[in-house]
């Protein structure tokens, strides 16, 4: 007889254990924030959880005025815009039977938990950035067609009718991305696009597609519906369309104790931990605090074609 | 006085079934708006009908503030809208309901939400719906309902008709592209795909300039367009 698995194993072996490879789910983790966008600066200690954006347009040309003839006084345009910060968080509880029962190779431990943190903040950029993006008053594209190279071309001309300097940030949902690239197939001449590489990926973040026509993209799979949920809205825009702005308040907490003083105070984002002895568990909270804003809609056109 | 109480009843269907994560993401709330540059012109009929933009209703989201209690100060939101000239369709808005050709209509609440699996709200217009297959949820959308609250828009006086300069830049958008698709059929005498493409532009600048559906201008395109050479050979173009 033999010691065997089939039958000593019964009591003396387990089902199965645990191994040592945590497989991350895929996540689109492509952050927005770092794509063409103005950092408002911190909005922590300012007296008030909305800036105000003042706009001045500097676009008057000298006039020739008769000779000894007084010149007439023109006032520019102005215009402002609002940014205000929110509390974006969110919690996970772990009670203590999961967290007590695990493995090292099962642990929610410390840097896990920051990994999770820093995912949702990226995700939450992102998806505050790309709701942006609905509202754009320029738009190309038809409704419920897809995108083609045509549609990449009239957000370039856009662009530059309304006076755009390069370089031009696009951002589109993965069909749209997927429409453009099949729709490149079928062109001719110098317009191939520049597939990402791993240094580009490096360079530019998860969530950058390559670029074209000195145009960069990007994916994203919260970008917005349109015209009832039948298409998508992508955006391509110039350097000043959109802005954010995050307040740095774990300082201000610091000093009426409410936050430990291991958070860096420029910190607009951190974990806490709080201990729910009555129902076992063991609470962490990530809070982040920040908004978007739309400051000058000629920069930006939306890309309006089947989701 | 006897006290009864409740008798459970079954969970309904949609309070049971929860989206899965992968195919609804959590999305923001969001109002409809119109902007007085941006239009859809219908194929089907010929009408040009406003776009309508999902306004997101966010607090840190162009100046959308939380309001203590969860409420939502929305002026804005509203104020970026109405600096475009754009119009904010509040849900309620008793305009949104009436009747046409196709029979009564209610459009009133058109934001609709579900749970996905991770207990996230997935915000909606009530012109999408979802089928959950496998692990996945397969998205439909309602065009022809779509179309009707757009048109709910224009018949009720809350949006106002297209304008005529915004219909002349669209022309000039697709006279770009006509031009950009003739420089292709010049370069691809013989595929056919490309001429078709072309004579698709054609027709849909026809049918937005003379606000005819795409079928009647096909039509007359075909009887005036010219002829695309199917089998070219050298020294032989029409």
């Amino acid at each position: 007889m033999a010691i065997t698995y089939a039958t000593e194993g019964a009591d003396l072996r387990v089902a199965e254990v645990a191994n040592p490879l945590l497989h991350l789910i895929l996540a689109d983790l492509t952050d927005l924030y770092g794509v063409g966008m103005v950092n408002l600066g911190d909005g922590a200690g300012s007296g008030s959880s909305t800036d105000n954006i003042s706009k001045l347009d500097l676009d008057d040309p000298m006039t020739a005025p008769a000779e000894g003839a007084a010149v007439s006084a023109t006032d520019p345009a102005t215009a402002s815009v609002q940014v205000s910060i929110a509390r974006q968080a969110l919690r996970r509880d772990i009670t203590d039977l999961f967290a007590g029962t695990g493995t090292s190779a099962m642990a929610f431990n410390p840097a896990l938990i920051a990994q999770d943190a820093a995912n949702s903040i990226v995700i939450r950029r992102t998806g505050l950035v790309a709701s942006l993006f609905s509202s754009v008053s320029n738009s190309v594209g038809t409704t419920t067609v897809d995108l083609s190279v045509d549609d990449i071309y009239d957000a370039m001309f856009q662009l530059h009718t309304t006076l755009n300097q390069p370089p031009f940030f696009c951002t589109l949902y993965s069909e749209q991305i997927n429409n453009f690239q099949s729709s490149l197939r079928g062109e001719g001449g110098a317009n191939q696009f520049k597939a990402v590489t791993a240094e580009m990926l490096s360079a530019k973040g998860p969530g950058f597609v390559g670029s074209w026509n000195g145009v960069d993209f990007w994916s994203s799979d919260q970008v917005p519906t349109a015209n009832g949920g039948a298409d998508s809205a992508g955006c391509m825009w110039s350097m000043g369309a959109f802005g954010y702005k995050e307040a740095a308040v774990a300082s201000m907490l610091q000093q009426g104790g409410s936050v430990i003083s291991s958070v860096p105070a420029e910190s607009a984002a951190w974990i806490e931990v709080q201990r729910s002895p009555d129902t076992g568990s063991t609470i962490y909270v990530y809070n982040y605090y920040t908004g978007v804003v739309e400051i000058e809609d000629d920069r930006a056109c939306a890309i309006i074609t089947d989701r | 006085m006897a006290l009864r109480g409740n008798r459970i009843q079954p969970p309904t269907a949609s309070e049971n079934t929860r989206l899965p994560k992968k195919g609804a993401k959590a999305s923001p709330n969001f109002r409809m708006a119109t902007n007085p540059r941006r239009w859809n012109w219908n194929p089907l009929t010929g009408e040009w009908l406003p776009a309508l933009v999902h306004l997101p209703w966010v607090p840190g989201v162009n100046g959308g503030v939380s309001v203590r209690g969860g409420g939502f100060d929305d002026t804005g939101p509203r104020q970026i809208v109405r600096s475009k000239g754009g119009v904010v369709i509040d849900p309620w808005d008793t305009r949104l309901k009436g009747k046409d050709a196709d029979g009564e209509y209610d459009f009133t609440g058109y934001v609709s939400t579900l749970l996905n699996t991770a207990g996230q709200k997935v915000h909606f217009s009530i012109f999408e719906e979802f089928e959950i297959v496998g692990n996945i949820a397969i998205r439909e959308f309602d065009q022809h309902e779509a179309h009707r609250f757009a048109r709910c828009l224009l018949s009720s006086g809350m949006v106002p008709k297209v304008h005529n300069g915004i219909i002349k830049q669209e022309l000039r958008k697709q006279d770009e592209r006509i031009k950009r698709k003739i420089r292709r059929v010049g370069d691809n005498p013989g595929n056919r795909a490309v001429a078709s493409e072309l004579e698709i532009l054609q027709a849909t600048r026809h049918g937005m300039e003379n606000q005819v559906p795409l079928t009647e201008a096909l039509d007359i395109i075909r009887g005036n367009a010219p002829e695309v050479d199917a089998n070219p050979s050298k020294g032989k173009r029409k």
